[in-house]
């Protein structure tokens, strides 16, 4: 049982993705990562296991991280989500439990959301 | 007086006023040229006749006269109960109305303008009269700026949250205030240059800078300290680097050079640096060589975040690598980046 969750972040802002990684690897994450709802379906179909999802809302080829979550949710049913969103056309449905960062946002936020959500690194993490 | 058959009649002026009193033929010639469907609306029993122009618009085969529910048929599913509550509501309304719809004939969505005057205005014998325009082009240009709003603002808040996270970043790397908003205004400033040289590309998607131009303007700030100006060096061939490729490398750069600036050939002021660049089958490798500064040494440890950031950006924007050689003489950096990955 690793004791590093891995993070599934979904953002095509490839500088932001870079900073977002840098941060959440060093707080004791390990990131999984996908520009679009896509590729983030493949990370989710995969073999190593997902700890949580942090996605934009706005994705290319007019998906969204709301229907990204909804499908994620159906293949593991207690993922905890995290949107950040800029703009988006669609009207807000987040899955339950989830938290929602607007942007800009503090990436010391975005990680304490995590923990907030029981997603920690640690020596007895599940 | 009369005029010959299929010709339009002269306009009469009035003797009184000065008017021209337009003649129906006038009339139909500028409702055919300006594109509008007649219509008129018997208030009691639903139905609606139309002219030529109007049946051809809805896609409806001519006849006398067509039911509302008829019409409503080709009403786009998602107008259609407003656009019915909209025509009943207008027999309440004073003044011009005009009522916007999207219509599908031939399994094509276009808009409808619907247009009249409220309030049972003009209404003869229990039929009121109005028009129909086809203005698909103006809803289909207003989409469209809708559209491009919306791709401006995400773009804008995804700049604020790229700033925000180099704050956070330049934070954990300074030690005073000072030290912090010098380096985030100096990375922000970076970053801004590599915007401004990426221009359009002609006959294509997308858009590029040049690599030279942009390695120039990065590195013209650090090239203007010391003694001599023109110790900084660069020559690349004639390529083209991408919008994205291009802010990463303008991270990078402006790493190398602060880090050159505060440890490195930058930071005395004889000291070069040279960047030359090679283009392979599928690689560019631009080498940065630094001389003539102070002894140097490899750091320990992980690095600081600015040094992590270039290593990851250099890997999952670039396809690349970063190589750090801590020779005697100075810093030689070689950096590796795939010709695909540069060109985004």
């Amino acid at each position: 049982m690793s004791s590093t969750p891995n993070v599934l972040i979904v953002e095509d802002e490839k500088l932001l993705m870079d900073i977002l990684v840098v941060e959440i690897e060093d707080a004791g994450f390990n990131v999984l990562q996908a520009p679009d709802y896509e590729e983030a379906l493949q990370h989710l179909g995969g073999e190593a296991p997902i700890n949580a999802l942090i996605t934009d809302i706005r994705l290319p080829r007019w998906r969204s991280g709301w229907e990204l979550a909804e499908k994620a949710r159906s293949i593991q049913p207690d993922l905890p989500v995290i949107y950040v969103s800029g703009f988006s056309p669609e009207q807000p449905r987040q899955v339950a439990g989830s938290l929602r960062f607007a942007k800009p946002y503090q990436i010391s936020a975005l990680i304490q959301g995590l923990r907030d959500l029981g997603v920690a690194p640690g020596p007895a993490y599940v | 007086m009369g005029a010959a058959q299929g010709q339009a009649e002269v306009v009469e002026i009035d003797g009184e006023t000065g008017a021209p009193e337009w003649g129906a033929d006038h009339l139909r010639s500028a409702v055919t040229a300006a594109g509008i469907a007649l219509w008129s609306w018997n208030v009691d029993d639903n139905t609606f006749a139309m002219d030529e122009r109007g049946f051809d618009l809805w896609g409806l085969t001519r006849s006398r006269q067509v039911t509302f529910e008829e019409m409503s048929a080709h009403i786009h599913p998602a107008d259609r109960d407003r656009v019915r509550a909209a025509f009943a509501a207008t027999r309440a309304i004073v003044g011009d109305y005009e009522i916007d719809f999207r219509i599908i004939t031939n399994e094509q969505i276009r808009w409808i303008s619907a247009r009249g005057q409220g309030n049972d205005a003009g209404i003869i014998s229990r039929v009121v009269f109005g028009v129909f325009l086809d203005v698909t082009g103006r809803k289909q240009a207003e989409e469209a700026n809708e559209l491009l709003a919306g791709e401006m603002s995400h773009r804008v808040k995804n700049l604020l949250a790229i700033a925000s996270g180099l704050t956070e970043i330049t934070s954990r790397s300074t030690t005073t205030t000072d030290d912090m908003a010098r380096e985030l205004t100096q990375r922000l400033t970076a970053l801004g240059r590599a915007h401004d040289l990426v221009r359009p590309l002609p006959g294509q998607e997308g858009k590029a800078a040049l690599l030279g131009d942009l390695l120039t303007i990065l590195l013209a700030p650090y090239d203007d300290i010391g003694a001599f100006s023109g110790r900084v060096r660069v020559s690349v061939p004639r390529m083209g680097v991408g919008e994205a490729a291009a802010t990463t490398l303008a991270l990078v750069v402006h790493e190398l050079a602060t880090n050159s600036l505060k440890y490195g050939a930058l930071s005395t002021p004889t000291g070069t640096l040279d960047v030359s660049c090679s283009s392979r089958e599928r690689e560019v490798v631009v080498v940065w060589t630094e001389r003539g500064g102070p002894p140097v040494l490899a750091p320990t440890g992980p690095g600081g975040y600015g040094s992590r950031l270039v290593t990851r950006a250099m890997s999952a924007q670039l396809g690349g690598s970063i190589d750090r050689n801590w020779s005697e003489q100075g810093m030689i950096v070689t950096l590796r980046m795939n010709k695909r990955y540069l060109a985004t």
